[in-house]
């Protein structure tokens, strides 16, 4: 009891992770505090380091100049974790399984062989596993490790050597998202082989809706707002579907770095100037915002937004500037407005000249001020070189670097903790006091309050 | 006092004055409220992030090339410039290389507007451009040696009203003789230093100027040479450089170790130095002295780029030193390492029979590498030995789910589970797997328990990789005879022996090429260079086979031409850049990886490829020899050297003959900063190389046959069919004083089409001809008796010339032979046409011929007669790739990959995937491959969506499972 006691104490509104980056919005915020410093639990070492399917990008567009063409196939790069109150869940890429681990030890509770790579993180619904690998099945098992039932999303049961492995031709790269009594995945590769994306009841698998495209591969974490799918397409940018019945809405052409769901249900836009731009914004229905930005992550929770860009940590009052910056583009266009009517009274030779300049002086005064309102919209930047992955847990944003996990304050941009890990922590994630870090290396690391 | 401080300046100026024809230099020495003071002629001035510094009493004005500028005048009529004559003269100290850089210069470069003047640079080599009035284009003159970063460079550009000449460190690197008269000036440009600018361009050079000096007139040879000579211990010169006989090589020892080897003009002691690019600390180990070297670079970090170098130095002091190359430890393909666990099986009889077995498959079928496929999984045993002592990839096939759970959690404990094996639970008669995979399929059940692996044994031939698969199982248990075995493998068609030991049968067969396949050995195919592999297979819809590496990473960015992937025998080869590939073609496991930091070609267009491959070995032109590497392994089995002073240009290789062409050093392209070689116009993109002699050797032996020297041979035109060796060449004498084999097109004059008997070198004819209106470039083709010349003009518009070579006559040589002209075309073709094909890069496209139909640009024309084939429409393609075809079908790059069946006119594209800009799918060994060529290109639509390599198969190839 007074264990139990003492956890309570050390951090507020436990929880579980219970998918990539903790929800369907893959939004990287939990409302759960960690008291730090935290120190190292347990260290958890597989056997194999991750077997990724793709590397690196080309080094360079050299007639376009570009010297650091961004990586967008990252998913299978670490082992991604999702946990309850009792365990630890992920998949490997090296050995084909779905692995338990204890939350409290790091101890092996079981292993479920699949038939291929598993390059995605489950994730847990309603007290099941939901998880594809890239035998083309998805597979739906208890948090014992026992199978419920596997459907395969493929068209056929179909293996050629892909990404150097023997796998199914339509291997599943999307990772399953399970809401509202509905789960979601997609499978295939090759666009000319016909490219699945799935909505199936979790309890038995049988489709609801299926929708083949023939336009882009699917690779990468899907993404869910109320009434629509996002799915990433590899290295090219996402591509949206209606929830509902699938039907196919739009492609978000338009290139930049990364790419986030910002919000929801007609809630305001994104930030424009802290190096984003809205990709999409749907109007019929409730409103999704969808952004693009020039960076590598960026957080978007309490009317704040988080970036990591350019080795730097910034925080934008999205609220405030969104209001500033329809103050400004009133106030210009009467300033506009103004200058017009000046030059026009000056053309006349009006007596009323005088008074329009003293207007128009204000109101470029009062631009002025608004601009400056702009620029401190920016609540604090620091420099930040954990560039990896980032998620925001109570008011403390947790970065990974290379060997490394630095907490920052997000009040104020104050790093607060730090931990050595093995590898380039791609990874983090945070359930019921625990932070858990992944790696490059395979290596799960496990960190609590003291 | 003040009055003689006023005075000093002057007299200084009339000192330096007194140096005849000296119009403008500038010391840069010092610099006051944004101007330099001129020692001679008119000041200049600086802007933005310019820095005067001094060191060790040698003064520099440092540009930053980010907003830095210095400029003598914004119109340069109001400062005195060279009219008939010129010298430009810098000491200059380069930070950077770059597509365009400028020392000094007055020019006006714009589409075809082109006039001035410019000391510069072209990527990494001093260059001199200019526009007179007997030719009124600006051809940039390359010197020969690349420069380095951070070191003083004397540098001269000429021009005596008929000469061009590039000068480094009081040495002359090129000439070119294809301008006369006066200088000729546009009407405004700026007077500008250390930049490249005209009205459209403005590349910042990053960079030092020591002396800048302009004369109106040419300084000879000796006085450049003994200006240098005069103030050469002022500067830091860049050390010797160490010239190489073999340049290094590198291949993988273990995923840490690197093994090293090269070759030395001299016997000296070599140290190698190495470091993670972007650090500063360095790792070195001292190889012995010798001519060849060999050394492991050992502990090397993975994933990531690291540069090493080769430092020498000989008895008398003098240290030579290697440029700064590359490797990168992330092109590591081979598996991941097994972990030393101990053998999860019990020691039992089971164990030793499936040990036994292993190790007779192994030595018997000699396969190491691939996938192998273990029908029956004996619980695991035989897939643990065969994993345990080779590179394969297991998949067992287990229909019980017992057996296959327990072979699973073996093979997962002995840590071998996924990465190296993998236990597919299905029934064994209906196998869900793409054919070729397998390099080896053996059985567990039929070894263990005495049945048949399949029903029916033609699904498992099917499986088996062509061109050396080898299926052999083993049977212990003699519940099974020959004759049955025998009669199981009947239906397979292919030849099957079954064998008898003590210990049990043993069923062997090995999988032969397919029939109909085709090869893919030289950039267009073959040696006749008719871009047709001539395969009957690749036919029809087609669907993916496999997809993996490499990726984009290793690979040149997708512009610049690049050599073909070749394929033969079933294996594929990919040049990435300065990393060469050995693949299977079947199931895309990468053999074999080899670096070589000067390793690169590119510009097809007007070169030949610098790889050709037979069924067993692949030979790559690297600077001054041709090797020989071993398909299967990539290891060097041969070295063909060229003469002092020559490197391999082109090459052409059958069993027996290895034909290569020797050019000058350095006059290979490389497409280091991006370039694509489009335009119409620029010398600098289509200047072709030549070749001097045209050599011929043993294959096996490398023993010299013969050589031929006659003009410059044009390398994009050397085609060879039915033993005789076809090219152009041109006979214009001042080429062989030319210091480069890249010889701009209007230098090419009196041209003769000759032909060579291949097996003797000897002469059979030759025939003067004219093809100067194929300005873009040149190529030669021959198919049944017909040679094709086909090339563009300034104006993208293409001509074409077909001659008659089937009089049996030709091939026996003749005084003066009758060559008959079949036919000649010069038509355009409607401006729709050529709008939907001049992408850029559509005036450049090698001709293919299938059948009797010769595909050039957007029209297809019968081979004999030249009609043009109204009934063809070739359908529209982005216009920067090359077509590729077999005998029924072409790919080529439209915005994805794209298919072109030539039987029904259908098009289907293999959406997702894209080539780079040259010829990047082939049809070959039954398949459509393609390598990944499309790196680089940074666009994030789905047409490029996936950039992998990959192959396609056609579904009349495919064995359906009985569900589908």
């Amino acid at each position: 009891m007074r264990i139990l006691l003492l956890f309570i104490a050390a951090c507020t509104h436990a929880a579980d992770w219970p998918t990539y980056r903790g929800d369907d919005a893959r939004s990287g915020v939990s409302l759960e505090q960690l008291n730090l410093p935290l120190q190292q639990s347990w260290i958890h070492q597989p056997l194999h380091a991750p077997r990724p399917a793709w590397r690196g990008p080309a080094k360079a567009d050299l007639y376009n100049k570009q010297f650091k063409l961004k990586n967008r196939q990252l998913f299978d790069h670490a082992f991604h974790v999702i946990a309850d109150g009792q365990s630890v869940y992920f998949g490997s890429s090296a050995d084909d399984q779905i692995h338990c681990l204890k939350l409290s030890s790091g101890k092996k509770r079981w292993s479920y062989f699949t038939e291929g790579p598993v390059r995605f993180a489950p994730t847990l619904y309603e007290g099941h596993l939901f998880v594809g690998s890239d035998d083309g099945y998805a597979y739906c098992l208890s948090t014992e490790g026992k199978l419920v039932w596997k459907k395969m999303l493929s068209p056929r049961e179909y293996r050629i050597v892909g990404n150097n492995r023997m796998i199914s031709a339509w291997p599943l790269r999307t990772g399953i998202l399970v809401k509202d009594g509905v789960a979601y995945a997609g499978a295939g590769m090759f666009p000319k082989e016909g490219v699945h994306i799935v909505a199936f009841d979790p309890k038995n698998g049988t489709d609801r809706w299926r929708t083949i495209q023939t336009s882009w591969p699917f690779q990468g974490y899907l993404l869910l707002s109320e009434n629509r799918v996002y799915v990433p397409t590899g290295r090219s940018n996402p591509i949206v579907y209606n929830r509902n019945n699938g039907k196919f809405s739009r492609d978000l052409s338009g290139s930049s770095d990364t790419f986030t769901l910002i919000k929801w249900n007609g809630k305001p836009l994104p930030n424009p100037r802290q190096n984003s731009r809205v990709l999409g914004v749907f109007d019929e229905g409730n409103s999704d915002s969808f952004a693009t930005f020039t960076g590598n992550h960026m957080i978007v929770a309490d009317g704040k937004s988080y970036l990591h860009a350019n080795g730097e940590l910034s925080v934008l009052d999205r609220m405030r500037y969104i209001k500033l910056e329809r103050d400004y583009k009133v106030q210009s266009a009467k300033r506009e407005q103004l200058g017009k009517a000046l030059a026009q009274l000056r053309k006349q030779k009006s007596p009323e000249a005088p008074k329009v300049q003293q207007q128009l002086i204000l109101s470029g005064q009062a631009l002025g001020e608004i601009q400056k309102g702009i620029d401190n919209c920016v609540l604090w930047k620091t420099p930040c070189n954990q560039s990896y992955a980032m998620i925001l847990s109570g008011n403390m944003l947790f970065a990974g670097g290379n060997n490394e996990v630095v907490a920052y304050s997000a009040n104020d941009g104050n790093k607060t903790w730090s931990a050595a890990v093995n590898g380039r922590a791609l990874g983090i994630a945070v359930a019921h006091g625990r932070l858990l870090v992944s790696t490059d290396k395979g290596t799960i690391h496990c960190f609590k309050s003291k | 006092m003040k009055k003689l401080l006023a005075i000093l300046p002057l007299l200084c100026l009339n000192l330096s004055a007194a140096e005849e024809g000296l119009l403008h230099q500038w010391r840069f020495d010092q610099i006051k409220n944004g101007e330099v003071p001129a020692k001679i002629g008119s000041p200049a001035k600086y802007s933005g992030a310019v820095q005067l510094i001094k060191e060790n009493s040698l003064s520099r004005l440092q540009l930053k090339g980010t907003d830095s500028r210095v400029w003598v005048a914004d119109n340069f009529n109001t400062v005195k410039v060279p009219q008939k004559a010129i010298t430009v003269e810098a000491w200059i100290n380069p930070a950077a290389s770059m597509r365009w850089g400028g020392i000094a210069g007055i020019i006006q470069d714009n589409g075809s507007y082109e006039r001035g003047w410019l000391l510069g640079y072209v990527n990494r080599k001093f260059s001199f451009a200019l526009a007179s009035e007997g030719h009124q284009l600006l051809t940039y003159l390359q010197g020969t040696s690349d420069f380095r970063d951070n070191f003083w460079y004397h540098v001269v550009g000429t021009y005596d009203g008929k000469s061009l000449k590039v000068f480094v460190n009081g040495k002359l690197e090129a000439t070119e003789e294809q301008h006369s008269g006066n200088i000729i000036y546009p009407p405004k440009a700026t007077f500008e230093l250390g930049s490249y600018k005209d009205d459209n361009e403005f590349y910042r050079g990053a960079l030092s100027l020591h002396e800048v000096s302009v004369y109106e007139k040419a300084l000879s040879a000796e006085a450049i040479s003994k200006r240098f000579e005069a103030r050469k211990n002022e500067f830091p010169l860049p050390p010797e450089p160490l010239t190489f006989s073999s340049y290094p090589q590198l291949r993988w020892k273990k995923r840490d170790t690197l093994q090293i080897e090269w070759e030395l003009h001299d016997p000296l002691p070599v140290e190698i130095e190495w470091k993670r690019t972007g650090e500063t600390e360095t790792r070195n180990l001292k190889a012995k002295a010798g001519k060849k070297g060999l050394a492991l670079i050992g502990q090397i970090q993975s994933e990531g780029e690291h540069l090493y170098r080769l430092t020498a130095r000989n008895q008398a002091g003098v240290t030579f030193t290697s440029k700064w190359y590359k490797f990168d430890t992330s092109f590591y393909y081979r598996l991941p390492p097994k972990p030393k666990r101990s053998n999860p099986f019990l020691d039992d009889s089971e164990m030793k029979m499936a040990a036994s077995a292993a190790k007779s498959i192994l030595s018997k079928s000699n396969i190491n590498q691939g996938y192998a496929l273990v029908i029956g999984s004996a619980e695991g045993r035989l897939a643990y030995e065969l994993a345990k002592q080779t590179e394969l990839q297991v998949v067992i096939v287990e229909p019980d789910k017992t057996k296959a759970e327990a072979a699973r959690n073996a093979l997962a404990q002995a840590g071998l589970y996924g990465n190296r094996v993998s236990v597919h639970q299905r029934d064994l008669n209906d196998l869900p797997y793409g054919p070729y995979f397998a390099n080896l399929i053996t059985s567990g059940s039929m070894l263990s328990e005495g049945s048949l692996p399949v029903e029916d044994a033609s699904q498992l031939m099917q499986l088996l990789r062509p061109a050396g698969g080898i299926l052999m199982l083993g049977h212990m248990s003699r519940k099974l005879n020959d004759q049955l075995i025998k009669s199981w493998l009947k239906k397979t068609g292919v030849r099957c022996t079954v064998s008898q030991d003590d210990k049990g049968l043993w069923a062997y067969a090995k999988r032969p090429k397919l029939k109909g396949a085709g090869d893919w050995t030289h950039q267009y195919g073959s040696a006749d260079n008719t871009t047709n592999s001539r395969d009957d297979l690749v036919r029809g819809e087609m669907e993916i086979l496999w997809w993996g590496e490499p990726g984009p990473r290793p690979m040149p960015d997708r512009g610049g031409r690049n050599p073909a992937p070749l394929a033969a025998n079933g294996r594929m080869f990919v040049q990435g850049d300065r990393v060469l590939f050995g693949l299977d073609a079947y199931n895309g496991t990468v053999l074999w990886t080899f670096f070589s930091p000067e390793m690169r070609r590119s510009n097809m267009p007007r070169d030949g490829s610098n790889m050709v491959a037979t069924d067993d070995t692949l030979f790559v032109s690297i600077g001054s020899e041709c090797i020989a590497l071993n398909a299967q392994t990539g290891k060097r089995r041969l070295s063909i050297k060229t003469p002092k002073d020559r490197e391999v240009g082109w090459a052409s290789a059958s069993n027996k003959q290895l034909l290569t062409t020797l050019v000058k050093p350095g006059s290979e392209y490389r497409a280091d900063v991006g370039e694509w070689y489009d335009a119409a116009k620029k010398a600098s993109d289509i200047a072709r190389i030549v070749s001097d002699s045209l050599m011929s050797h043993d294959s096996v032996t490398g023993k010299q046959q013969w050589a031929y020297q006659g003009g410059a041979v044009m390398n994009s035109t050397i085609t060879i069919a039915d033993q005789i060796i076809y090219f152009i060449e041109s006979r214009n004498a001042k080429l062989s004083q030319s210091s480069s084999s890249r010889v701009a097109p209007a230098e090419l004059t009196s041209q003769y089409l000759v032909a060579l008997n291949s097996v003797s070198g000897e002469k059979l004819w030759e025939k003067p001809v004219n093809f100067s209106k194929c300005e873009n470039m040149l190529y030669l083709i021959h198919s049944q008796g017909t040679l094709i010349v086909s090339g563009s003009d300034q104006n993208k518009h293409y001509h074409i010339y077909a001659y008659d070579v089937s009089s049996p006559a030709l091939r026996f040589g003749t005084e003066n032979p009758e060559i008959p002209e079949l036919w000649r075309e010069s038509a355009t073709g409607s401006d729709k046409d050529r709008k939907r094909f001049t992408h850029h890069g559509g005036h450049l496209q090698h001709p293919l011929v299938v059948g009797q139909t010769l595909y050039s640009d957007w029209r297809a024309f019968d081979l004999r007669s030249g009609d043009r084939k109204m009934d063809i429409t070739v359908p529209e393609r982005r216009g920067c790739g090359n077509m590729a075809a077999s005998n029924h079908s072409m790919f080529y790059r439209h915005h994805s990959q794209t298919m072109w069946d030539l039987n029904t006119g259908k098009t289907t594209t293999l959406q997702g995937s894209r080539t780079g800009c040259w010829l990047g799918m082939i049809p070959a060994q039954g398949l459509m491959l393609a390598p990944e060529s499309s790196g680089g290109c940074s666009c994030d639509k789905g047409d490029i969506s996936i950039q992998t390599s990959a192959a396609w198969i056609p579904k009349a190839s495919l064995f359906r499972s009985k569900k589908d």
